[in-house]
């Protein structure tokens, strides 16, 4: 590599580099859904406490489809999140739905007799609804408007911030 | 000119065995093969076992969601385990395989499939090797000529070596003497 090649090395590094930075700045817990403007799965399911309960009853409503688990750590820190949530906004105007993610009915209830409780929890069994809604793990959390289809997806614990700014633009939209 | 023949059996048995090592790493791209299926659930029924085998294949389509890199079909995570299970459900129903991969894409996205599809960026994965070795290919013969070319003697004859010389005067031309005996010390040539 002499004379006039001597460029070519150092220049073909160029491609590489830039490959490197698109990637290593990228946010590896960053996956992205299709579900976002499509209808949101439906499903239909039984309650911690026993009821049943279905998506299609909650059709009027903003939902907020958190999946959690008892032994996922950042669902600890967003829980107050939630609890926030369910005194703010009065509960013909938004739902919060718990989706209990691969975890026994005990340990669940135990963390919510725990943390505080004031919405409604679904059981997943197998995981079905988790994996209808693609969920790589908790938590994870879906804002569905009105009419059931999917706003927006948060991954990781809920901010308050994120919380009230996807619900207030979702409860925004005319009926 | 013996040096010269030589030389050139050397290339091309060079070119040979980089094109004879080229299926392996080829192959070695390939997704994983579907494992056994389960013995348990196929003892009695051979229909069974056929259905197990099928979603295994699909399985190992599949990209399992929380660890990186390993199909559902490898994974022993919760998640992937209840994935294998939709699988064999849905196929269990008389979904086609077809169906059970877009119903995947559907909640996951593209994402989840492992080989990455022929189209937009991830067309690249597909062409840039190709092309690579092409160059590489093209580079091989380029060097191979300049090499086999006889050293700079003014007059020595011969069509093909006024040929060479002809595309050669970048490189060859200064080449020093000292790795032009190194180059062909080390390829055989006396």
């Amino acid at each position: 590599m002499r004379g006039r090649w001597r460029w070519l090395l150092p220049l073909s590094a160029i491609p590489f580099l830039a490959l490197l930075g698109f990637g290593l700045t990228r946010n590896p817990q960053f996956f992205p859904t299709p579900l976002i403007g499509q209808p949101a799965p439906v499903w239909t399911l039984q309650a911690l406490d026993g009821d049943s309960l279905s998506l299609e009853e909650l059709k009027d409503k903003v939902v907020v489809l958190n999946f959690w688990a008892s032994w996922c750590i950042p669902c600890r820190a967003e829980h107050p999140v939630l609890m926030q949530a369910a005194r703010t906004w009065p509960d013909e105007d938004v739902a919060i739905i718990g989706m209990v993610y691969d975890d026994t009915e005990r340990n669940a209830e135990r963390f919510l007799a725990r943390m505080g409780n004031d919405w409604r929890h679904m059981l997943d069994p197998g995981s079905r609804t988790a994996i209808d809604y693609g969920v790589h793990g908790v938590p994870e959390t879906f804002f569905v408007g009105r009419g059931g289809v999917v706003a927006y997806k948060h991954i990781g614990p809920l901010t308050w911030d994120v919380m009230k700014t996807k619900i207030d633009s979702l409860l925004a939209v005319p009926r | 000119m013996t040096h010269r023949r030589r030389m050139r059996r050397a290339a091309l048995a060079l070119a040979v065995a980089v094109l004879a090592g080229l299926p392996g790493t080829l192959a070695a791209q390939e997704p994983m093969q579907p494992a056994e299926p389960d013995p348990d659930s196929t003892l009695t029924d051979p229909r069974a076992a056929a259905l197990d085998a099928e979603a295994a294949d699909i399985a190992a389509q599949l990209r399992c969601p929380v660890c990186s890199g390993q199909s559902v079909l490898e994974s022993n995570s919760d998640i992937a385990q209840q994935m294998q299970e939709v699988i064999r459900e849905r196929l269990g129903e008389g979904q086609s395989e077809r169906q059970i991969l877009a119903y995947f894409r559907g909640s996951y996205g593209d994402w989840i499939i492992l080989t990455p599809r022929p189209t937009g960026i991830s067309l690249l994965v597909y062409v840039l090797p190709a092309l690579a070795l092409l160059g590489g290919i093209v580079w091989v013969i380029v060097a191979v000529r300049r090499w086999s070319a006889p050293p700079s003697a003014p007059g020595s004859g011969g069509t093909e070596a006024s040929d060479s010389r002809a595309d050669s005067d970048t490189v060859s031309d200064d080449l020093s003497a000292e790795d032009e005996a190194w180059l062909r010390q080390s390829i055989g040539g006396s």
